[in-house]
C-alpha cells in the first residue's frame, strides 16, 4: 500500500530539498484526487500550488500536514519519512482557510496553544507570543477574542499561531480567499515579507493565478490530480507547458496546428495554423507531424497595416483600455487598444513571434 | 475508526442493550421460572399472549389511547414550533421555557398535581384525563423535533410563493407543510411511543383504564413470569418497528433531497 | 389581503393549553398548601393555615427525602457526564451514515417504557439473573450477590441507565457543532488527542453539558418508580410519600407542600449547576457564535 524507498530517507545529497514525494495518490471512491504525483518542496522558498477546484492540490496539503493519508506513495520531511505519524508530532503547521481560532481562547491564547501544551515556563510564552504577534502586527490584540477580530486581523493571528512553534514548513491553504480584494492584496504582501525574513518554506495553495504570481518562487500547477508545470512564474508565463496552462494562466488566443519542421534551433519550431505558418520559440520533444497549440497573448498583438487582414468582432471595455476580439480565417485573436476600433471594421494585426508560444495539447 | 471508540461504542451499546436481549432471551426459554440455566428453545409464551384477555386489552386500551397523543401531540407541536421559530415572536425565551415545563417537572409531581386538579373541578381520571397529561408530557418533545427543522428551512421558499400570488394559508399547506411532513410524523410517533411507555402518569390518571404498563406494574410485585416478559418485548418490538420506520422514511427523503456534496479537493 | 394574523400568535393557544395543563395545577399546589383537612368528613378546608410548611420546615423526615433527591439526581448527574462524555464523543466519530443509526441505537431503551426497563432489570440482577449466573459460572462467587437487586446500588444503577441517553445526547448535539478545523488546527499545532478535548471539546461542549447536567438532575431527581419497585426498603423517595400523603393519608395540603418544596429544591439546585457551567468561556464562545 505505502511505497517507501529507502534512499530517499537519507540521502544528504538531496540538500535544499525540505520535502520530497513520490507516488502521492489519494481517491475518493473511484475518483482519483490526486494521480501518482512526484514534487520537491526546497527549503526557504516559496512554493505554490495553483489550479482549479478539485485538482487535487488540497489533498495534498492535507496529506502532508497528516490530515489525510496517502492511498500510496511516500512523503519525506527532513529526511525522515512522515508514513504513519500523527499530525500533531509532524514539525509542519497550516494556516486554514476559515483561520479555524479558537472562539473560546483570546488572541493571546490561541497564539500561545501550541506552547501551552508542552509546558514551558510562563516567561518563555509571553515573549514568543510577543514575537509572533510583532511578525504580523498584531502585537496590541492579546486580550481581544477572534470574533472582535475583522476577517484580516483574525488571518494574522491565524498565522502566528502557525508560526510560533517554529515548524520546518508552513501549509497555507487558500488563506486570503475569504477576504476582499483591497485585505488580499494587503495581506500577500505581509506574507511574502513574512516568508522572506523567517526563512521558513512556505507552501500555498491557491486558485487565484494572479496571487500565486505575486508571491512565489516556484509554483505547480495542478489539473485533476497531476501536476502539469513546476517552475518559476515567468517561466509558466512565457512557456506554459501545454493548452491547459496556457489557457488557465493569463487570457491566451490558442490556435491549434501541425508542426512543420523543426527548425533547427532548439527550443523553436515552426507551426502549420489557420492563419499560415508560424516559427517561434516551442516547448521542447515537439516533432514535425505532431498537434500542437500556438498560444498567443494578447499583449503580444498589435495593430498593423502589413499584419493579418482580420475583422472586429467584439470590443470590451476594461476600465484602462479595451480588449477587442478580431476573427481571422476562423480564429479569433485578441489584443488591447486604447480606443476602440468599431466591430465589423477590418483591422490588420501583426504578432510578435518571439513571444509567441508553441506548447502541447494535453 | 479508531479502535477506542469502537470499544466505547460497543460497551455503551452492551451496558444499554443488555437487560433488553435478557428479556428477549428468556421470552422464549422454556422454563417457567426466568433462571439461568436456560431450558429449550418455545414460542409457547408468545401464544399464550394471544389468548390473555388482559393483555389483549390492555394492548389494546394502550393502542387506542396513544393515537390521540400523537395526533395532538404533533399538532400542538406544530403550533408551538411555528410560533418560536417566527420572527415576530415576542418573549420567545419565556415561551420556550414554558414549553419545556412539563418535561422538566417531575411526572409524580405534575400526576399528582394533575389528579388534584381534576377531581377538584369535578372532572374524574380516566381516558380522557390520561391522554390530555400524556399530550402535555409530548409538547416539549414534538416542539423541539418540529422547530429544529423548521429552523433550517430555507424561508426564501415560502417569500417565492408568497411573490407569486398565494395567500398565507396556501404558502404553509403547499410550501411549508410538505416540507415539515417528516418530522410531522416523527413527531406524531415520539407521541405514540411516550404514551405507549409511560407509567408514572397512568398510575395517577388513569383511573379504571388499564392500559398495559399498569397491567404490568400490578403483576410486578409477585412472581415475574415468562409471559409477562413476552409481553415486554411484544411492546418493545413495536415500539421499535415505529421508530425504525420513521427513520427509514426520513433517510428516504433526505436521500433524496440531499445534493451530491463534497469537499474541494 | 393580509391578515393581522401570524405565526407568532400560535404561540397564544400553546400556551394557554401548557398553563392550564401544568401552571395551573402547579398553582393549585400552592394554594392547598395552605389549606387545612377535615380528617372526618374527608374533605379540604379552604383556609389560610400554614400548618402543612410548619411540618415541612419542622420533621426531619422531609428534609430528609428531599436532600435524598437532590443527591441522587446530582450523583446520577455527575455518572451520566462522566461516562456521557466519550460515548457522546465516540459518537462525532461516527461515519456519516451511522449517525442516524446512532440516535436510533442510543434512544430506543428509551422508547421501551419504565416499566419494561425496571422489568428487565429486575431478571438480570435477580438471585438467578443474568449477573449472578454469570459470575457463578465464573467461579467468581459461590453464593449469589444480593446487594445487586432491593438495594441502593440497584436504584442508582437503573437511574444512570435511564438517564444517560440524555446526556450523551445532550453531549453529543454540542459536540457536533464543533467547527471540524478547530479539532484539526488543535492537532496540527501539536495536540495529542487527549489534548484535543480537554482544550477545546471539553470548553465548547459546556452548554451541552449543562442541558445534559439540568435534564439529568431533574429526571433522576424526580423518578419514583425505580427506586420504590427496585430499590427495597431504601426506596423511599419524596414522590412516594407525596403519592402516600395524597392517597392514603387525604393530606393534601402537605403533600402539596412537600411537592412544592422538592420542586422548588430542585429547581434551584438544577439552575445552580447550570450558571456554574455557563460562566466558562467556552460556553460564552458557543453563545456569541449563534445557533448554527
Amino acid at each position: 500500500m505505502k511505497v517507501s524507498t529507502p534512499d530517499m530517507m537519507s540521502d544528504p545529497t538531496r540538500s535544499g530539498l525540505l520535502l520530497s514525494a513520490r507516488g502521492l495518490t489519494k481517491n475518493y471512491g473511484k475518483e482519483r484526487a490526486v494521480d501518482s504525483v512526484d514534487l520537491d518542496v526546497p527549503e526557504r522558498a516559496f512554493t505554490t500550488f495553483l489550479g482549479p477546484s478539485g485538482c487535487g492540490k488540497t489533498t495534498i496539503l492535507r496529506m502532508i500536514a497528516g490530515f489525510e493519508t496517502p492511498d500510496a506513495g511516500s512523503i519525506v520531511l527532513d529526511g525522515r519519512s512522515l508514513s504513519g505519524v500523527p499530525p500533531e508530532r509532524r514539525p509542519v503547521n497550516t494556516v486554514f482557510q476559515s483561520y479555524a481560532l479558537f472562539p473560546h481562547l483570546t488572541v493571546f491564547g490561541n497564539v500561545a496553544f501550541s506552547l501551552t501544551l508542552r509546558r514551558h515556563s510562563n516567561v518563555d510564552v509571553a515573549a514568543r507570543v510577543k514575537r509572533a504577534l510583532d511578525a504580523v502586527h498584531m502585537a496590541e490584540f492579546g486580550d481581544r477574542y477572534p470574533h472582535q477580530l475583522s476577517g484580516g486581523q483574525q488571518q494574522r493571528v491565524a498565522v502566528a499561531r502557525a508560526i510560533i512553534a517554529e515548524p520546518h514548513l508552513l501549509l497555507l491553504d487558500e488563506p486570503l480567499s475569504a477576504l476582499d480584494k483591497k485585505m488580499r492584496g494587503h495581506l500577500q504582501i505581509e506574507l511574502k515579507d513574512l516568508q522572506r525574513r523567517l526563512g521558513i518554506a512556505f507552501v500555498y495553495v491557491t486558485h487565484d493565478q494572479d496571487e500565486a504570481f505575486a508571491l512565489s518562487d516556484i509554483v505547480v500547477i495542478m489539473n485533476k490530480g497531476r501536476i502539469i508545470q513546476k517552475a518559476a512564474p515567468l517561466t509558466i508565463y512565457a512557456r506554459p507547458a501545454n493548452a491547459f496552462v496556457a489557457d488557465f494562466i493569463g487570457a491566451a488566443t490558442l490556435i491549434p496546428g501541425q508542426i512543420a519542421n523543426n527548425g533547427g534551433v532548439s527550443g523553436s519550431a515552426a507551426i502549420d495554423t489557420a492563419i499560415g505558418i508560424v516559427q517561434c520559440p516551442a516547448v521542447e520533444g515537439l516533432v514535425k507531424g505532431d498537434k500542437a497549440v500556438l498560444a498567443i497573448r494578447p499583449e503580444h498583438v498589435r495593430i498593423g497595416a502589413d499584419g493579418l487582414n482580420t475583422t472586429i468582432r467584439h470590443v470590451v471595455f476594461k476600465g484602462d483600455r479595451y480588449l477587442v476580439e478580431a476573427e481571422v480565417k476562423g480564429v479569433i485573436l485578441r489584443f488591447m487598444a486604447d480606443s476602440p476600433p468599431a466591430p465589423g471594421a477590418d483591422v490588420g494585426l501583426v504578432v510578435d513571434r518571439d513571444r509567441a508560444f508553441i506548447t502541447r495539447i494535453g | 475508526m479508531s479502535r477506542l471508540v469502537i470499544l466505547t461504542l460497543g460497551l455503551a451499546v452492551c451496558f444499554f442493550y443488555l437487560p433488553i436481549v435478557v428479556l428477549g432471551i428468556f421470552s422464549f426459554n422454556a422454563a417457567s421460572t426466568m433462571a439461568f440455566p436456560l431450558s429449550g428453545f418455545t414460542l409457547s409464551w408468545y401464544a399464550d399472549l394471544f389468548g390473555n384477555e388482559a393483555f389483549l386489552g390492555g394492548f389494546v386500551t394502550s393502542f387506542l389511547i396513544a393515537q390521540p397523543v400523537g395526533l395532538l401531540g404533533a399538532l400542538i407541536g406544530l403550533m408551538a414550533a411555528l410560533a418560536v421559530t417566527s420572527p415576530r415572536m415576542k418573549f420567545r425565551a419565556a415561551f420556550g421555557i414554558l414549553v419545556l415545563v412539563p418535561f422538566l417537572v417531575p411526572k409524580t409531581v405534575l400526576s399528582i398535581a394533575q389528579a388534584m386538579l381534576m377531581s377538584w373541578v369535578g372532572l374524574g381520571r380516566g381516558a380522557t384525563a390520561l391522554i390530555l397529561a400524556q399530550t402535555l408530557v409530548a409538547i416539549p418533545f414534538t416542539t423541539t423535533i418540529l422547530a429544529a427543522v423548521m429552523i433550517r428551512l430555507d424561508p426564501r421558499l415560502e417569500e417565492a410563493a408568497r411573490d407569486l400570488g398565494a395567500t398565507p394559508w396556501q404558502s404553509f399547506r403547499r410550501v411549508l407543510l410538505p416540507q415539515l411532513s417528516v418530522a410531522l410524523s416523527a413527531a406524531y410517533s415520539i407521541g405514540v411511543i411516550l404514551s405507549l411507555a409511560d407509567l408514572t402518569i397512568s398510575m395517577f390518571l388513569a383511573g379504571r383504564t388499564q392500559p398495559l404498563s399498569l397491567i404490568v406494574a400490578s403483576e410486578f410485585r409477585r412472581e415475574l413470569k415468562p409471559d409477562l416478559n413476552a409481553m415486554q418485548v411484544a411492546v418493545l418490538v413495536l415500539t421499535a418497528l415505529i421508530v425504525a420506520l420513521t427513520e427509514i422514511n426520513r433517510r428516504r427523503r433526505l436521500r433524496g433531497r440531499m445534493a451530491h456534496v463534497r469537499d474541494d479537493l | 389581503m393580509a391578515l393581522a394574523f401570524h405565526r407568532a400568535q400560535l404561540a397564544m393557544p400553546v400556551a394557554c393549553i401548557l398553563v392550564l395543563g401544568c401552571i395551573l395545577p402547579l398553582a393549585l399546589l400552592a394554594v392547598f398548601s395552605v389549606f387545612e383537612v377535615d380528617l372526618d368528613a374527608f374533605t379540604l378546608v379552604p383556609a389560610f393555615s400554614s400548618h402543612s410548611w410548619a411540618q415541612m420546615f419542622t420533621n426531619p423526615v422531609f428534609a430528609f427525602l428531599v436532600g435524598k433527591a437532590v443527591i441522587s439526581g446530582a450523583g446520577t448527574a455527575v455518572l451520566a457526564a462522566l461516562i456521557g462524555y466519550p460515548i457522546a464523543v465516540s459518537m462525532t466519530r461516527l461515519p456519516l451514515l451511522w449517525k442516524g443509526v446512532g440516535s436510533i441505537v442510543l434512544l430506543t431503551p428509551l422508547y421501551t417504557g419504565e416499566i419494561v426497563r425496571i422489568y428487565a432489570w429486575r431478571v438480570v440482577l435477580g438471585s438467578e439473573g443474568l449477573v449472578n449466573a454469570a459470575l457463578k459460572w465464573f467461579g467468581v462467587i459461590d453464593e449469589p450477590l444480593k446487594f445487586l437487586l432491593f438495594s441502593p446500588f440497584t436504584t442508582h444503577l437503573v437511574l444512570l441507565y435511564n438517564n444517560l441517553p440524555f446526556m450523551v445526547l445532550a453531549i453529543w448535539i454540542s459536540a457536533e457543532l464543533i467547527d471540524e478545523r478547530l479539532i484539526e488546527a488543535a492537532r496540527d499545532l501539536g495536540a495529542r488527542p487527549i489534548d484535543a478535548f480537554f482544550k477545546v471539546i471539553l470548553p465548547l461542549t459546556t452548554p451541552g453539558l449543562a442541558v445534559g447536567v439540568f435534564t439529568v438532575f431533574a429526571l433522576a431527581a424526580g423518578d419514583m418508580m425505580t427506586p420504590s419497585l427496585l430499590g427495597g426498603t431504601s426506596g423511599a423517595t419524596p414522590m412516594a410519600m407525596i403519592d402516600n400523603l395524597f392517597g392514603t393519608a387525604f393530606d393534601w395540603p402537605l403533600a402539596s407542600a412537600l411537592s412544592l418544596s422538592l420542586l422548588i429544591v430542585l429547581f434551584v439546585f438544577a439552575s445552580g449547576f447550570v450558571i456554574c457551567l455557563l460562566r466558562f468561556d467556552g460556553a460564552r464562545a458557543v453563545f456569541r457564535r449563534g445557533a448554527r
